[in-house]
């Protein structure tokens, strides 16, 4: 047994005993609300929480009220990719790296006055969970949220931050992906440099081959993805591409100043933010439909910041490839009106989250810099 | 008027007086391949309509047409294909005029072709025919560019086998330091598939230094284009570096084969390829680097049964460059491609318009004089795609699919190549 000390939290890397919490005897993956960013195709972090878990119920009082000196409750599950680190400690994950996601349940947890999340894996007699690893999470008193919510919201192209709601409080813990090790026959110059007999690559495909996890490569090397996925997941995911690398030290950055009535933020080193939905959204009286481009087919939108004469709008246009200089407003499907405020942290690059809200809301945010524009939705059936 | 007008005047009348008076009489038996054709067949044909050199093999054209034997069985698809103006291949509208390789047959030149086919394409006297062109492969081991310096080959030939469909592999060679003792200016280059018949998709040579690697962490190194020379694919063609501009190849550079076999499998179409590069080494003074780059937009996909969708992408130049050639490169569903410029002043200008794109001729649009772009210019490029059933049954593809980037023919590709040397001032 090993203790990891952090920003004054103890953490014991143990067992503790199952203890199972009222309303999440069936946290199962299948009823999860998810959360999910993705840096590329084996850099990421999903955050599955049960949506029912209510702040009233009696089960979680002693949890959120303080009583006794600790408590903890099963929330959801978190199912990460190898490099993933959180709150300064890296995943204890096989070295070299076992290339396979892994899942974890995941718990809150109380010390005293203190806040963990905690990653843990059931023994296979059920009658354990063993503590795999925790970080600490900040506390704020917040509005209420009558149910449990989770959210990945990235503060830069490979950091982000892990959001809790439950009751009055609001907890955040930061995560980040750590650099992969640099493969040593490549930096030697490839592993059969000069040799030449042997492909360095080969690829051998048919007519019919289903490439799509090629291309999720080629996509998630110049961007990443932020989502809202219901249980329904191979039919309810809803998802932001954007481009990675835009910072606030580019000069679109300091033209949002400037934009004129009318126009929209411009991207000259990017494409436009693609929303890629399977459901239909709801933006108060607007809706964003499924299908605007061929029958059957998940919605596919540009999203367009658009500065008016009274604060922000967001466009949804149907030329969800376009590069961030070519906007043409004749394929302009929806607008909707954004919230802005200007206090956020000012170094973020250009990033976008899709916070779960409920079992079917969630709220579009995007933020560069201390910019941050957002919109409340419903997910539609 | 001069004297030498006015006799240039009359012989002018005389021959338009002349020709008038047999059409009457039957133009058409007047016409033959030797006196006619020929001429008009070497300008503008033979240069890929031959068996080997720029031909790669056949991967540009499949057919020769370097005799009248040869041709005559091609006579109504030739005169076919010139009407609707498909041959020459040349898919750009604008700009006219600045691309050396522009191609194109002048009305009067169609005409003849047409008229000597409708008279039953006679070969006429070969007295009449103009001197053969002498390509230089002839005499220089197929290399169409005069005999390389020295060659670099895949160390052993890759076999494609009869039921194989698809295969994208890549090869290193560390190109020997008696061929490349110190680091050294290339002023061209040439890409040999090594492969006889047309299952060749593509070919493109990297070099990297020998201790790193440019090309990324994908199994498409066609995406990391660090280091690119060229490609070669349908319709492609290699070429010499403009006077003082030079391709720097470092001692030790590691030479990449990014080979692309696409065929219908089936007994007996298996074939090998051991390809190869020509280079063509520089001892002049290099004054520009040349630099082989591309704008792209990778992460998209195409909705099924759609037409006309747009991709687009585009690059804020850093530095002046000259640009020396443009390759707008996707496939089976793309039907257009464009590069515009957006200047520091706010002008704009079109640089390339293909508003007839077609993935089975590749073509490299070469300035005959390279085109300056100042620092600050942005250049975009699009992209439009048909990814109906219609064009799906012509092309073979499922448009029923909604591909993103891939390597594969029937998958999708975004790329604006371009060629460019960067300048050091601010002259132009």
């Amino acid at each position: 047994m090993r203790a990891l000390r952090c920003s004054g939290v103890a953490f014991v890397v143990g067992v503790a005993l199952v203890t199972p919490v009222a309303g999440q005897e069936s946290a199962s993956g299948d009823e999860l609300v998810r959360s999910e960013f993705t840096m590329t195709i084996t850099q990421s972090v999903s955050l599955g929480f049960m949506p029912t878990l209510a702040a009233g119920d009696s089960a979680h009082r002693d949890l959120l009220r303080g009583r006794g000196p600790e408590a903890s409750a099963r929330v959801g599950e978190i199912h990460v990719s190898p490099r993933f680190r959180s709150g300064g400690l890296a995943v204890d994950l096989p070295d070299p790296p076992d290339p396979r996601p892994q899942t974890f349940e995941l718990w809150l947890a109380r010390f005293g006055t203190s806040w963990a999340l905690e990653a843990r894996k059931t023994s296979d007699d059920e009658t354990t969970s063993n503590v795999v690893w925790g970080v600490p999470l900040r506390w704020a008193n917040a509005a209420a949220s009558p149910t449990f919510t989770a959210a990945i919201v990235p503060t830069a192209d490979t950091a982000g931050e892990l959001t809790l709601s439950w009751g009055n409080h609001r907890w955040t813990g930061e995560f980040d992906f750590a650099e992969a090790p640099e493969d040593a026959a490549a930096a030697a110059g490839g592993k059969n440099a000069g040799g030449g007999a042997t492909p360095v690559s080969e690829s051998v495909q048919e007519f019919d081959a289903d490439t799509s996890v090629g291309s999720r490569v080629i996509t998630l090397a110049e961007r990443n993805e932020t989502a809202i996925v219901l249980p329904d997941a191979a039919s309810s995911r809803v998802a932001v591409l954007y481009w990675k690398d835009q910072s606030v030290e580019h000069p679109d950055f300091a033209a949002i100043g400037s934009v004129a009535d009318g126009a929209v933020v411009r991207l000259t080193e990017a494409a436009v933010l693609r929303l890629r939905t399977m459901l239909p959204l709801q933006f108060g009286d607007v809706k964003v439909d499924t299908e605007n481009l061929a029958p059957g087919f998940p919605g596919s939108y540009g999203l367009w910041l658009k500065r008016v004469y009274t604060g922000w709008r967001l466009v949804f246009n149907n030329e969800p490839d376009s590069w961030g200089t070519q906007h043409d407003p004749d394929f302009d499907a929806a607008e909707i009106e954004l919230t802005y405020s200007a206090d956020g942290e000012s170094s973020r690059p250009l990033g976008v989250a899709l916070v779960p809200t409920g079992a079917r809301t969630g709220r579009l945010v995007i933020h560069w810099g201390a910019h941050e524009w957002s919109a409340s939705f419903t997910i539609s059936s | 008027m001069s004297t030498l007008s006015r006799v240039m005047l009359v012989v002018t009348a005389i021959a338009v007086l002349g020709g008038m008076a047999p059409a009457a009489a039957g133009a058409e038996e007047a016409l033959t391949y030797y006196k006619d054709v020929a001429p008009i067949i070497q300008n503008n044909c033979q240069t890929c309509h031959r068996s080997a050199g720029l031909n790669l093999s056949g991967l540009l054209a499949p057919m020769s047409f370097m005799s009248y034997e040869e041709t005559r069985p091609w006579a109504r698809a030739i005169a076919s294909k010139v009407q609707s103006r498909e041959m020459p291949p040349w898919f750009a509208d604008e700009p006219k005029g600045v691309f050396e390789n522009e191609r194109g047959l002048t009305d009067t030149e169609i005409s003849t072709i047409v008229d000597w086919v409708e008279a039953g394409a006679p070969a006429g006297d070969m007295a009449d025919a103009p001197p053969a062109i002498v390509f230089a492969e002839t005499t220089n081991d197929g290399w169409s560019h005069g005999k390389p310096d020295f060659v670099v080959k895949m160390v052993e030939p890759y076999v494609i086998s009869d039921d194989a469909f698809d295969i994208n592999v890549t090869f290193d060679v560390r190109i020997p330091e008696e061929l490349v003792a110190e680091d050294t200016w290339i002023r061209g280059w040439e890409l040999r598939t090594g492969a006889e018949g047309s299952g060749v998709h593509h070919m493109c040579a990297f070099v990297r230094p020998e201790d790193g690697r440019d090309l990324t962490g994908t199994d498409e190194s066609a995406v990391a284009l660090g280091g690119l020379l060229s490609c070669v694919a349908e319709g492609g063609e290699s070429g010499m570096l403009q006077d003082g501009y030079g391709l720097l190849l470092a001692k030790g550079s590691v030479l990449n084969f990014n080979m692309h076999y696409n065929k219908e499998p089936g007994p007996g179409t298996s074939f090998t390829s051991q390809a190869e590069v020509g280079f063509f080494v520089e001892k002049r003074p290099v004054k520009y680097k040349y630099i082989a780059d591309s704008l792209g937009n990778n992460g998209f996909e195409i909705p099924p049964n759609t037409s006309n969708y747009r991709i687009g992408m585009a690059r804020t130049l850093k530095k002046d460059i000259r640009v020396l050639n443009y390759w707008p490169h996707a496939h089976l569903r793309a039907v257009a491609a464009k590069y515009v410029a957006f200047y520091p002043d706010g002008t704009e200008e079109l640089l390339l318009d293909v508003p007839r794109y077609d993935q089975s001729w590749q073509v490299t649009y070469k300035y005959a004089e390279p085109k300056f772009l100042p620092k600050g210019t942005r250049i975009e490029a699009e992209f439009w795609y048909d990814n109906t059933e219609e064009r799906g049954v012509r092309r073979g593809f499922n448009a029923d699919l909604a591909p993103g980037f891939g390597a594969r023919t029937v998958d999708e590709m975004s790329l604006g190549f371009i060629s460019y040397v960067e300048l050091e001032s601010d002259s132009n």
